[in-house]
């Protein structure tokens, strides 16, 4: 087999991983899963969901080596349990990136609204929406060592101010109650934190440019992952050692409150040039790599063929991004116009949930399905860990659903259905 | 069974359609590539190096590298390069791989979807 001329490396493959999850919705996220233990035990919550990511990390390594795909979540479980299944999976896997996205631009909007304020958090949305847009029609992309350099920039500004918040005068952590609400809201709050990690798998598709889909994919997610708990795990120690959970909680922006109570004006324009960094390559990874899944959906028949239409300059699925785009506006406005938006955060969070246990069941699946496909990267010790990770984020995903507004299980109930709706009896209508 | 000799003449009917095609050469203009395409049963590589749209030259023999790799059985391969089959359908349910950019996939798949409009 011949070797790519241009292939990515371990380095650039953390980076882009990275790039994608650490997103500026983590940092409400984060204070969500704080807030369910109402103390410091959420450093503990977030090594948690590191652990059960980490281990579901394997299984993603595992598929990727086995299909080298941009497709991935369609392929894997297509083959692991047909097509509709996969189908609804796969459209629903679209949603979750949309809605993501749509809290992500929210939140960005909030970061641009706080700095300048005479333009609304909503005018905010269409400005920045327009920008991605046109930038993403123009196919330009950031990746290889400009990715690399930006997210060690972001990993710096988040760690470096940090222990400077640590190591300050003002931390206090040892008055922080550890876990007041009780270990009834942990598992809840594990499962908040797992937002913390959506998209890290987004770069599987990248294993079509790695050097013969070696194991390297494999152990650049392992990497990414441990990277992220260390990196969220020390800003929440220091956030909850230096700002009461009060004045973060109910804020879109409290990595800016943050910043601005550590180390005040400065403090605050570096949280918000880490936002912008972070909401720029969350963007760029998640919103290109689905407009293309889309497109290839709709060529391979799913869609309406009209969404498989190519710029003929950029070779950018134009119209494919204009669908997403135009879903990612109608839903971020709703959020800026009811500011509830630790809903579609904690959407994301339910569904990336059911993503990591469907992932992790199509491992054992095709075990038995297709045992003499060739494996890069094979999990050891048999199902057990497929099998404990598939439990654990199916649970997490019930965990979730339980424990959120009604709003939130409106969105995740209608969501699953239309997508298995639109799989069962829409696509064999297309007839193309 | 598709045999190699029917393989090349696949290829080499489908190189022929790419460049007589005007507008494949207008869109690819900027477009310089070196494709393999590997078949399983029988084991077969041919490389197509493409300078500016145009496929300038296909030999069958082993590259050490490219810039695009396809991979799958010879009568998948066969059937893409003669239009029977929908590409896209079999790169999702992972019968084609194909190891290359994201950019440079889509511009595959363009080309093969313009040559067989």
């Amino acid at each position: 087999m011949p070797e790519l001329k241009k292939v990515l490396h371990m380095r650039t493959l953390v980076a882009a991983s990275l790039g994608i999850a650490l997103a500026s919705s983590d940092y409400p996220a984060l204070v969500k899963a704080a807030s369910e233990v109402g103390g410091w035990a959420v450093v503990l919550a977030i090594i948690c969901a590191g652990l059960v990511t980490g281990l579901v990390a394997f299984s993603f390594a595992e598929l990727a080596g086995m299909y080298p795909t941009a497709a991935g979540v369609r392929v894997y479980t297509k083959r692991a349990f047909g097509d509709t299944a996969s189908l609804t999976i796969t459209i629903f896997y679209v949603f979750f990136a949309i809605i993501i996205a749509s809290a992500e631009t929210y939140i960005f909007a909030a970061v641009l609204h706080a700095l300048s304020p005479a333009l609304s958090a909503k005018l905010w949305v269409i400005i920045f929406l327009a920008v991605a847009v046109v930038v993403n029609i123009l196919g330009i992309e950031i990746a290889g060592t400009l990715q690399d350099i930006l997210t060690s920039l972001m990993l710096t500004c988040i760690i470096g101010l940090s222990l400077y918040a640590i190591f300050s005068r003002h931390f206090h952590i040892a008055s922080v109650p550890f876990a007041p609400m009780g270990l009834d809201g942990f598992s809840t709050a594990i499962a908040a934190a797992i937002f913390l990690y959506a998209g890290f798998e987004w770069t599987t598709p990248l294993a079509e440019e790695v050097a013969s889909g070696k194991s390297v994919l494999s152990y650049s997610l392992l990497i990414s992952v441990a990277v992220l708990t260390v990196t969220f795990a020390l800003f929440a120690y220091a956030a909850m050692g230096n700002v009461p959970l009060g004045q973060l909680v109910g804020t879109p922006i409290p990595h800016l409150v943050f910043g601005n109570t550590v180390a005040g004006r400065i403090g605050l324009y570096i949280m918000a040039a880490i936002s912008f960094l972070a909401t720029m390559s969350s963007f760029n990874g998640g919103v290109m790599g689905n407009s293309r899944l889309i497109y290839a959906l709709a060529r391979e028949g799913s869609f309406p063929k009209f969404m498989s239409k190519l710029h003929p300059k950029y070779f950018t699925p134009w119209i494919a991004l204009l669908v997403i785009f135009s879903l990612i506006a109608v839903f971020s406005i709703s959020v800026a116009m009811t500011e509830a938006f630790l809903v579609p955060i904690l959407v994301a969070a339910s569904i990336e949930a059911l993503m990591f246990a469907i992932i992790s069941f199509s491992v054992i699946a095709l075990r038995y399905r297709e045992k003499d496909t060739e494996r890069v990267f094979k999990i050891r010790g048999g199902i057990i860990i497929p099998l404990f990770t598939g439990i654990v984020f199916l649970a997490l995903t019930l965990g979730i659903l339980v424990s959120s507004s009604k709003y939130v299980v409106i969105l995740f109930v209608v969501g699953f259905v239309l997508s298995f709706l639109y799989s069962k009896y829409i696509v064999p209508r297309l007839g193309h | 069974m598709v045999t190699a000799e029917t393989l090349i003449s696949t290829l080499n009917t489908f190189v022929e359609k790419v460049n007589a095609n005007l507008t494949l050469k207008k869109i690819l203009k900027g477009w310089s590539k070196l494709v393999v395409i590997k078949t399983k049963d029988p084991d077969t590589e041919a490389t197509l190096k493409v300078e500016k749209g145009t496929v300038i030259d296909m030999k069958f023999e082993d590259t050490p590298t490219a810039d695009i790799i396809l991979s799958a059985n010879a009568d998948v391969i066969n059937d893409i390069f003669t239009g029977k089959a929908n590409p896209s359908r079999l790169y999702l349910d992972g019968t084609l791989k194909v190891f290359a950019s994201q950019k440079d996939q889509m511009v595959l798949d363009a080309i093969v979807d313009i040559v067989w409009k």
